[in-house]
């Protein structure tokens, strides 16, 4: 091996070969008396200082030149290389280290208050049917709009004075705490602390902070549930629906929705959340109520404090009626001829008169406003989307009582009998195999669906 | 002088794997940035779900829906390009019982999935509300067995010391790291309710890594020139700024995944802090690179292609802060991870996740290429174009 030191190497050699000023270095590979100089693509500066070795490779010379730094700082070498690789460790512990500060199962900032509703209140929908689901992305402009149509009624609750505002949001919160620290009459202040870590952990990111079923959210079908209008669209007998039914609403989840079953949170938990989304509720619904008084100038920013105990308290006493309603224990009747009666009371227009809103037993796509303002299509009763509730009970209750919050009218005129044979009938739509073929054949007639 | 041990489909294979994987991370990122990871809470279900069910296709317009669907059956097909990858890179390996127990052991790993995907399926459908999660014990130890395999065969072929051996070990471990990413993007779906978004960061974040294999797996592809590499003392000089370099980059991507998805105080303020050094460890490289004689000719691209990159990258990052901490008006009063998103706010942070992957991408590309080593002529004996040299007289340059 020969080392060639501090020569102006390269300069030399570009003097005996003008014709091809640039010369790679780093790999000639050297035979006895001759070398192969490869060009570099784009040149070479002359005045590189470096060092030349020949190493023995088989029966060939290796010969390689290694230019220098131009300059090289006295020391760099042994900075570069002798502190990177400590420096690198340090950075890299820090950051695991710090990775473990970032968890996201402390609940909310204390800090952090609830605003105060900013979108608009629907109050009722356009008189034209929809046509199409409403899009996602963009509710509170589309809910807006819903003034420019005949029917459409909103309200901006930013149209209310700022001083009134500023006391409405001071009410709320001393009605009904913070996110962190929330309160409600009756129920413990733990339990509800509880109860917002574990709905801020997994449900705050489709229900938002509020309850209002906005922000990213928004994004998915349907919309995530708006809790702050008090509608639900749970089976119940009463204004609102019992804790245990949104309770298995949360640990089922809602069969062909983005709301997924919590069957794997302990029973204590799922208390927890349902007591904290009904507290939710009921703050959104006093402040929603209020801000309609306000508008409509009912009652004075002076009134506010006196308005909303009132007010939550009329809103806490339905809930507390709905937790003592007692679920029906049925038995769906059974035989060809209870679906049968079941059919003819769906179609006939002197029966229940299903059929003139689930035209052709769903298998149209047809829309209708919701108790929110939302253009939703009806379910396709033969594909079982029973969204709310498909079991006997449950629809045994929906028929009873209708829903609400989806605009389905309640049939206090149908008798005992005439409504388990209606449940029996829509219960067995969905499973062909229960039917009788001459109603079977009428499920399927519809050309365009031969599967249900 | 060209050495070329990797036949020339598999360099445009692993060109378009890369490509395939950018698509599925920007899916990734569109998800992240609507949060609509959870639009489809049933995992698993088949790669064709979005076109084979017409029912869902046309019932379910919801833009979530279709996006989550469309980054499940991309993921899929990029499983399908890793597979094909890492086999044909085995195919390169000269000796013949090495390539045959790499061939083995992938497929054995390949198959052990398989059944791991299909347990995990039918587990999920027998599984009973509330009766507790069952794991794929057998499948899932079959897996961890065949994984141990072809580590094993990889440990063999970095001992053979043959050509293409850099390529064939990542290519293997690409495979894994996409098997891995596929499982936890699984999991963020079937966990969701017991681990919510963590398990959600933790895919985004093991995302990049697998982005960083596949693009090694690409360099790793295209063949060797002469020349092409620095010498010795330049390498040492550069290299260990490059590694670092790709050391800050994938960790400012992790906090700032850590950012989108939880947007915890302590992640908004290590990714803030990092991009500074992530700047400064960049202009450090690039000047290093620009101001080598013999450097410059050879990384001169990357160094002003990190330039490019970097500078849009800092004021897509300032616009996505300020679109995501520093705004007005009621939204304001929300936590940022609670914020509605319009179509601006939207694009911006898609661009700037999807442009964070591509610094990735090409600190990687130049930090591998970095740290090769001169081709040796016994190496470049063995590839088949390997031509006679230009011959000079010796005395014309040693003087």
């Amino acid at each position: 091996m020969r080392k060639l030191l501090g020569q102006d190497y390269l300069g030399r050699a570009r003097s005996k070969r003008p014709d091809n000023p640039a010369y790679q270095f780093s790999e000639v590979h050297h035979q006895e008396t001759t070398c192969h100089l490869l060009p570099l693509p784009l040149g070479e500066r002359a005045g590189v200082r470096g060092e030349l070795q020949f190493t023995q490779v088989s029966n060939f010379h290796e010969l390689q030149f290694t230019p220098h730094p131009n300059p090289l700082p006295q020391g760099e070498r042994e900075q570069v290389g002798g502190l990177s690789k400590p420096v690198w460790c340090a950075f890299l512990c820090l950051t695991l280290f710090l990775a473990g500060c970032s968890g996201s199962n402390v609940g909310y900032d204390p800090h952090l208050r609830y605003p105060l509703r900013d979108d608009v209140v629907f109050l009722s929908a356009p008189q034209d049917a929809p046509t199409a689901a409403t899009p996602q992305g963009n509710l509170n402009a589309t809910l807006a709009a819903y003034a420019n149509h005949p029917g459409g009624k909103v309200v901006d609750p930013r149209d209310i004075p700022h001083q009134d505002r500023e006391a409405l949001r001071t009410e709320l919160e001393t009605l009904f705490g913070t996110p962190a620290n929330p309160k409600l009459p009756g129920t413990s202040d733990s339990e509800l602390v509880e109860g917002s870590k574990v709905y801020a952990r997994h449900c705050a990111s489709c229900h938002s902070l509020t309850g209002s079923g906005r922000g990213p959210g928004e994004w998915m079908h349907p919309f995530p549930r708006d809790f702050r209008a008090g509608l639900f669209k749970s089976a119940t007998s009463h204004a609102k629906p019992s804790p245990t039914a949104l309770k298995r609403i949360v640990r089922h989840g809602v069969p062909g929705t983005v709301m997924q079953a919590y069957d794997l949170l302990s029973d204590s938990e799922l208390n927890h959340v349902v007591a904290y989304a009904i507290h939710l509720s009921v703050r959104g619904e006093t402040e929603r109520r209020l801000i309609l008084k306000l508008e409509a100038d009912e009652i004075e920013g002076t009134d506010i404090a006196t308005e909303s105990k009132l007010i939550a308290a009329k809103i806490q006493a339905e809930w507390q009626t709905a937790a003592t309603a007692v679920e029906p224990n049925i038995t769906l009747p059974t035989g060809e001829d209870a679906i049968r009666r079941g059919h003819e009371l769906f179609a006939s227009p002197t029966g229940a008169s299903c059929i003139s809103c689930h035209a052709r037993y769903g298998h149209d796509d047809q829309y209708r406003y919701d108790g929110w303002g939302l253009a939703v299509k009806l379910p396709n009763l033969t594909r079982g989307e029973h969204r709310w509730g498909r079991e006997p009970a449950e629809l045994y209750q929906h028929i009873r009582y209708g829903i609400p919050a989806a605009n389905m009218p309640a049939n206090p005129q149908l008798t005992d009998a005439q409504l388990l044979d209606l449940t029996a009938f829509v219960y067995a739509m969905s499973r062909p195999a229960m039917l009788p073929d001459d109603v079977r054949k009428t499920l399927l007639s519809d050309p365009g669906d031969t599967t249900p | 002088m060209m050495m070329n041990t990797v036949p020339r489909w598999l360099r445009y294979w692993s060109i378009a794997t890369l490509v395939v994987a950018g698509l599925v991370v920007l899916l990734g990122s569109l998800i992240t940035t609507f949060r609509v990871g959870m639009s489809d809470p049933v995992w698993p279900t088949e790669p064709w779900f979005l076109v084979s069910n017409n029912e869902v296709w046309f019932n379910e317009p919801a833009p979530g829906f279709l996006i989550e669907h469309t980054h499940r059956l991309v993921a899929w097909s990029i499983g399908i390009f890793a597979v094909v990858l890492a086999l044909g890179a085995w195919a390169t390996e000269p000796n013949r019982r090495l390539r045959w127990a790499g061939f083995a052991m992938l497929v054995w790993l390949l198959l052990a999935y398989l059944a791991l995907h299909g347990e995990m399926g039918s587990l999920w459908r027998a599984r009973k509300l509330g009766g507790g999660l069952a794991w794929p014990a057998v499948s899932g130890f079959t897996c961890l067995l065949a994984a141990l395999g072809v580590l094993t065969v990889c440990v063999l072929s970095l001992q053979s010391r043959t050509a293409g051996r850099g390529l064939r070990v990542l290519a293997a471990l690409g495979l894994m790291a996409v098997m891995i990413q596929g499982l936890l993007g699984g999991y963020r779906v079937f966990l969701d309710q017991l681990m919510g978004t963590q398990l959600a960061a933790i895919h985004g974040s093991f995302g990049q890594v697998t982005l960083a294999l596949l693009t090694a797996v690409m360099v790793a592809c295209a063949p060797r020139r002469t020349g092409d590499a620095l010498p010795e003392a330049e390498r040492k000089r550069l290299a260990p700024w490059a590694v670092g370099f790709v050391c800050i980059v994938v960790m400012q991507l992790i906090w700032g995944v850590w950012v989108r998805h939880m947007a915890s105080p302590v992640a908004q303020r290590l990714h803030l802090f990092t991009a500074f050094v992530v700047s400064g460890t960049a202009l450090t490289l690039i000047i290093r690179i620009l101001a080598s004689s013999t450097a410059r000719p050879r990384y001169g691209f990357y160094a002003y292609h990190l330039i490019a990159i970097l500078a849009v990258q800092v004021y897509l990052g300032v616009e996505a802060y300020i679109g995501k901490f520093a705004i007005v008006g009621p939204e304001a009063m929300l936590p940022p991870n609670m914020r509605s998103i319009d179509t601006t706010s939207a694009v911006i942070r898609t661009s700037h996740t999807l442009l964070g992957a591509l610094l990735l991408v090409s600190a990687v590309a130049l930090m591998t290429r970095l740290q090769r080593k001169p081709v040796t002529h016994v190496e470049l004996s063995q590839s088949p174009e390997y031509p006679e040299p230009q011959v000079v007289q010796a005395s014309a340059v040693l003087v």
